[in-house]
């Protein structure tokens, strides 16, 4: 490895020298904003015919050194400014050019809709862009809250740092169905299976644009982009230079509702330079920490059944707390008081007229007294770029992040000291690329909370002790004296649930109190112990190689289209020790590969333009699949688009629906979807029968699986985007049918342990409701398998950008999103609000020398009936602002904000088991942000 | 001009901010958990009830008196009282709230305790009907757990059902359900007294050891228990406080007719109880003892009541050991819900009944079980 590193930077060194040693002549000058006077940086300086060109630093200074000689014409050009092009007779002449600001609706260059530069205007699928300058102006304390206001986006907020966009329905924590693509790399941890833009992506000072395709996306970004995707680019070091920072202090919780009031700090540092015309390089680093949302929803959660149930942890004695942890499993304690009947003839009648089934579950904990309160977020990055040619660059970067942060899976799991890292080698070409990268993934002390507190509440005091898997009750074991307090409470005259109460009081005699020392030292011990030997923590250090390259060949084959050829492999290595997926005996392989192509064609003088695209991938544990999209753009008028599309998507299972074997606490054992797991647990010979309402009835029914499939949409659109009224009015509307089939969905099934199917017919089905969560009767499993029958989708959006007099903009949207033809039974996890309302104000600079701005946006989203793995029920609609005013500092480049989201306090979740989400207030001071 | 432009943007952003803020404020709640709600068709309690209602002053007096109405008052409690009105009270010699605060504590704190059935709501109307009643401990304990258990021990009482008859223990019923928001009252007619003997004990009284007119039962118990292991023994079964047994008791001019014709009259009936004791003690064939002991005891406790009117054969220990024997019929005679007498015969009595009058010679509860006596032994063949 050294030695590899050694003969990298010989390379490069080499390269550098020969740039030193080239001839060069110079041209000099500086760019300012005609209006307000203050510098301009990142503007690109281009030579006009040349390809050759520069970008201004921070201070709007440039130096080309072209080896052309003068007279030549340089073309500046910089988004939100009037184009221009200025004379150069004299080398030695300082060039001072003044730019006018002209409105940048419609005028942004995206290159995710076909992997090709076109003007957004002319998409031909809809898509979203988030400029640096949008970034900078926005209330939004992080980018990926920006991406949560886009028009069409949802967002889960799962806690402060992890929060998942999604768009057009399928949302949820850690959303499996929307690629994030972060300088060319698929953002996923591998074996976690949930995206880390929001952990371990890019620096907030790093970034130069987000793009998000909504809808299918597979077509040229292979599987899992169901739902779109959402792609990240860097800022180049040639074009963005010198030192950035930018510190961010707030506060949140100042209502002290869940927690007391507590800072929130995110300092971010970025520092480019170019070395040379032909070198230079980045770096830097973010830090986030703050104490972080709460999920805070005590209801009482039936988990077999998937639904909130009335109740308390004072009047429900099987309480489980949707964010309560440790209280999950409901044991019957009438078994043990039939033994006591059994044992005193003379009780029996009386214990016989108590309820025929009496399940009790553990006191469990609050989220707030186990997750660790401080969120952590560490990011470091950094890049080389090295032009071999004027065209070709050899890049070279590393994304690296660690922290604390909590995400909602199928549990809400602790990422503690998480680790991830992204590394990249690349070779960029206008005409093509070819980049190999990898993903290394380490959840460090991450811990499954639920577990954790199930293994806690065992370590403090048995629930039933077992020898040899066999039940052999001891008087000190908390069910046992649950049972007899229960009895006895009883029989000094107190009412059910009163006894209850008095029995739990009485079994919890000696439960450690969240904090204390004895609590610690059970708790560290349960959640740092492999969740494979009775603990929460899940060893996992699976990996991604990946490679890929594209060709565009537009130049050798214009006349008959312009045409683009890719492909990729990809190979995953699972490794989590056995603590999640079944490689206890070693690391598991996953190979997939795929190819793509897409063919643009111009017709009738560029008034229409058809791409095709399509796209084949290989998983070795599923069948090939075939994406094709067609798309056509028509220009109705000068800067007016319609756009037709017909887009395709799949996505193969996840590497835990394929590899997973976990059981948590008293939860189904999460199994792969693959074959081999239904053979090793005898499907075959000892059936597993659906947990349905005919099995609560003593009907059980036999549950087989076919094969396991990828799951498919395809997608329809049309939509239509244009500039009107003197363009300051942009007008984007679309609207989308799509066809889900072969939904990846988790079953649940139930098998009697002894073969016997007595288990499942009892008449009472309290009796059959208490054997299912009775681990020495049933063993439930969670499969992954594909949903029977079609799901329809369909929606639409407006959105409306108006650019009023004097740097104000306005901005409105209206979307909607529905789902139709659910087959009965089937968990959709839709997740996405019917309608949903936004609108912002903003300015980019009034007031003295132009130098104040500010920003308002509101967002309204309605109810939605919220399914995940880990819980469902309805999240209520609701409205938040976020808000921020900045003012200016030209000389010294400073930019000074104060800001905040949710600024009206106004708690929401937008995830159900999520955390609530309040205000978070900040005042920024950033230097040189561009 | 600068000015107006300004004044101009800070109005529209007002207008903006007000908006957003008035859409804001209507943020539903967030959810919360909701307590399940345990409704009851009252808001009084029984002990409410108690202090409102003088036709029940009596009891209230005693419950007053043993501090039992801090329970009684208390809506987290459950209880089925069995409750004896004024009425009640007098007709079992208790004619006035003067007598009962004369009484002992111990005394009424039993009689109080012995009329309530802690932790269960049972209207008199779900009482079951099976014979011959169902065993409900009361809130009356002797203060001591269940061996190794924090299980406290209660002293059992009977309720039973015959339509919409009912009785507590052999109190009868009235036909009255008050339901209160900690449990139920069911009206009785008279008090029922607890049981603070056992069967038979070792030392000290007991129901039938103690009866100097069952002594030759007795030996005859003891006899039939001759070279059996302690726990298959009658004598342990009658002295197990948590046993629950009927036994027929053949008083001892039952067992001299019986004993003085079994031995072909050498025996007299004239002869001592002494002696009839010596001869069963020393020369009555045990397996005889024994299964004429068992035929007398049926494995439950029935009282008068809750035998039939009519002659119905009833399953005693005897069918341990031969399952296919009819058991032995009984037939109560009833005045209104009241049992005046009983009639008991055994398979092998030739059709004779043996009686069990007056009154005072059946019902006799004991902690483990009910005695009736009855003037003639019954014969199994």
């Amino acid at each position: 490895m050294r030695k590899s590193l050694r003969l990298v930077l010989a390379f490069l060194a080499s390269l550098s020298s020969m740039a030193i040693s080239a001839q060069i002549s110079s041209i000099s000058g500086n760019v300012k904003n005609r209006t307000s006077g203050e510098y301009i940086a990142a503007v690109s300086i281009t030579v006009k015919g040349s390809g050759r060109g520069t970008f201004t630093d921070g201070r709007g200074n440039f130096k080309l050194n072209a080896n052309i000689p003068v007279p030549l014409t340089l073309v500046i050009s910089s988004i939100g400014f009037e184009l221009q092009e200025v004379q150069v007779s004299n080398a030695s002449d300082f060039v001072e050019v003044k730019m006018v600001p002209a409105s940048s609706l419609g005028q942004e260059v995206v290159i995710a809709a076909t992997r090709a530069p076109s003007r957004i205007l002319e998409s031909p699928v809809t898509i979203e862009r988030i400029s640096n300058s949008a970034i900078r102006n926005a209330a939004a304390p992080s980018y990926y809250d920006i991406v949560g206001n886009i028009k069409g986006v949802d967002m889960v907020t799962a806690s402060l740092n992890f929060k998942t966009p999604s768009t057009r329905g399928f949302n949820g924590s850690g959303n499996l169905r929307l690629n994030q693509i972060v300088d060319g790399m698929d953002n996923q941890a591998p074996g976690l299976n949930f995206s880390l833009g929001s952990v371990i992506g890019l620096t907030e000072l790093d970034i130069e644009s987000v793009e998000l395709l909504p809808g299918a996306s597979s077509a040229l970004y292979g599987p899992g982009g169901m739902n779109g995707a959402l792609l990240i680019n860097s800022k180049n070091p040639f074009k963005y230079k010198g030192l950035s920072f930018q510190v961010k202090t707030g506060v949140m919780h100042i209502d002290n509702r869940e927690r007391p009031t507590s800072p929130y700090y995110n300092w971010s540092l970025r520092w480019a330079k170019k070395v040379s015309e032909k070198f230079a390089f980045k770096i830097g680093g973010e830090l986030i920490q703050a104490k972080d949302w709460i999920a805070d929803d005590y209801r009482n959660y039936n988990r077999l059944a998937g639904k909130v149930l009335p109740g308390t942890r004072a009047t429900d004695p099987a309480y489980n707390g949707i964010n309560t942890y440790g209280d999950e499993g409901a044991y019957d304690i009438r078994p043990i008081l039939n033994s006591i009947a059994q044992a005193v003839p003379f009780y029996a009648p009386y214990i016989t007229g108590l309820p025929a089934a009496i399940p009790v579950s553990r006191t469990g904990y609050l989220e707030k007294e186990v997750v660790d309160p401080n969120t952590v977020n560490v990011k470091l990055s950094g890049g080389l770029d090295y032009k071999i040619t004027a065209n070709t660059d050899l890049l070279v970067s590393g994304y690296w992040g660690t922290g604390n942060t909590v995400y909602t899976g199928n549990d809400r799991y602790s990422l503690k000291d998480l680790k991830m890292g992204q590394y990249k080698i690349e070779l960029n070409n206008p005409n093509w690329f070819i980049r190999g990268y990898t993903t290394q993934e380490n959840a460090g002390q991450s811990f499954s909370v639920t577990s954790t507190l199930g293994y806690f509440n065992e370590a403090w005091k048995r629930t039933i002790t077992f020898t040899n898997g066999v039940p052999t009750p001891l008087a000190s074991d908390w069910l046992i004296q649950y049972a007899q307090s229960f009895l006895q409470n009883k029989l000094g005259g107190q009412s059910d649930i009163a006894a209850h109460n008095s029995a739990r009081a009485f079994a919890d005699q000696g439960r450690p109190l969240p904090g204390s020392p004895e609590f610690r030292q059970i708790f560290d011990n349960v959640r740092s112990t492999p969740i494979s030997k009775n603990g929460g923590l899940f060893v996992d250090r699976t990996n991604l190689y990946s490679a890929e390259g594209q060709y565009n060949f537009s130049k050798l084959s214009s006349k008959i289209a312009e045409i683009i050829i890719g492909g990729n492999y990809k190979r995953y290595v699972l490794n989590s020790e056995g603590t999640i997926f079944a490689d206890s005996t070693a690391k598991i392989g996953i190979n997939e590969y795929g190819a793509y192509l897409q063919a643009t064609r111009r017709f009738m003088n560029d008034r229409l333009r058809l791409i095709l695209s399509g796209r084949f991938d290989k998983n070795e544990n599923f069948s090939g699949k075939f994406t094709p999209r067609f798309s056509a753009v028509i220009k109705v008028a000068q800067d007016n688009f319609i756009r037709l599309s017909y887009q395709s998507a799949y996505r193969f299972g996840s590497t835990q629906q394929q590899w997973i074997n976990l059981k948590i606490s008293s939860n189904p054992r999460l199994l792969g979807g693959l074959k081999t797991f239904q053979d090793y647990y005898g499907f075959n010979t000892n059936p597993v029968y659906s947990v349905d309402q005919n099995l609560i009835n003593g009907k059980p029914q036999v549950r087989n699986f076919n094969k396991f499939k990828a799951e498919t949409v395809n997608s329809f659109e049309a939509g239509y985007k244009g500039l009107l009224i003197d363009k300051k009015l942009l007008i984007d509307v679309y609207g989308y049918y799509g066809i889900n089939k072969d939904f990846i969905a988790r079953t649940v099934v139930a098998q009697s342990v002894n073969g016997n199917i007595n288990v499942f017919t009892d008449p009472d089905s309290n009796i059959i409701k208490a054997n299912l969560v009775d681990p020495t009767k049933v063993t439930s499993y969670s499969v992954p398998t594909n949903v029977d029958g079609q799901v329809k989708t369909y929606g639409f959006g407006l959105g409306l950008d108006y650019s009023l007099s004097h740097n104000f903009n306005i901005n409105a949207n209206f979307t909607s999103d529905k789902l139709s033809d659910v087959p009965t039974g089937f968990q959709s996890q839709f997740n996405a609000p019917l309608y949903r309302v936004g609108a912002s104000l903003s300015n980019s600079g009034f007031g003295f020398e132009k130098r104040m701005g500010f920003n308002v946006a509101w967002r309204w989203q309605d109810k939605v009936d919220y399914t995940g793995d880990f819980a469902a029920g309805e999240i209520p609609a609701f409205h938040t602002v976020d808000g921020q005013v900045s003012y200016k500092f030209p000389a010294q480049k400073l930019l000074l904000k104060l800001g905040g989201s949710n600024i009206l306090n106004q708690y929401y979740r937008n995830g159900f088991g999520n955390a609530t989400v309040g205000g978070l207030y900040y005042v920024a001071i950033g230097y040189n942000l561009f | 001009m600068k000015k107006i432009i300004i004044k101009k943007m800070a109005k529209q952003l007002l207008v903006i901010v007000v908006l957003a803020i008035a859409f804001s404020a209507c943020n539903k709640k967030i959810p919360d958990a909701e307590p399940i709600l345990f409704p009851s068709s009252s808001t009084l309690t029984i002990g409410d009830v108690l202090t409102s209602d003088t036709t029940y002053s009596f009891f209230k007096a005693a419950a007053t008196k043993v501090g039992a109405m801090t329970a009684l008052l208390n809506a987290s409690n459950s209880f089925t009282l069995f409750l004896p009105d004024n009425n009640a009270f007098k007709a079992s010699g208790i004619p006035s709230i003067q007598v009962i605060n004369a009484l002992p504590v111990a005394t009424v704190f039993a009689i109080v305790n012995y009329h309530l059935i802690p932790g269960q709501v049972l209207p008199s109307d779900q009482i079951p009907t099976k014979f011959p009643n169902v065993q409900l401990p009361t809130a009356l304990g002797p203060g001591s757990n269940l061996p190794g258990t924090i299980i406290p021990f209660k002293l059992s009482a009977f309720p039973s059902r015959r339509g919409t008859d009912f009785w507590y223990n052999i109190a009868p019923g009235l036909p009255s359900i008050t339901m209160f928001s900690n449990g139920v009252i069911n009206l009785v007619s008279k008090v029922t007294f607890p049981p603070s003997l056992t069967l038979a004990a070792s030392s000290g009284p007991s129901v039938i050891y103690s009866d100097s007119l069952l002594s030759i039962f007795r030996a005859l118990i003891v006899r039939g228990d001759s070279g059996q292991p302690a726990a298959a023994r009658i004598d342990s079964a009658l002295k197990n406080p948590g046993a629950n047994l009927t036994v027929f008791a053949p008083n001892n001019t039952a067992m001299k007719q019986f004993i003085s014709a079994a031995t072909g009259g050498l025996i007299p009936t004239a002869a001592p109880d002494a002696v009839f004791i010596g001869f069963i003690s020393t020369s009555f064939p045990v397996l005889n003892a024994r299964g004429i002991t068992v035929y007398h005891i049926l494995g439950t406790r029935a009282f008068s009541v809750n035998f039939a009117a009519i002659p119905a054969f009833y399953p005693t220990l005897f069918n341990l050991g031969f399952p296919a024997h009819p058991g032995v019929s009984v037939q109560s005679f009833f005045t209104g819900l009241v049992v005046d007498s009983m009639k008991v015969t055994g398979f092998g009595n030739g059709g004779v009944a043996a009686t069990s009058k007056p009154k005072s010679n059946f019902d006799k509860n004991a902690i483990n079980g009910v005695v009736h006596v009855i003037d003639r032994v019954l014969l199994p063949q």
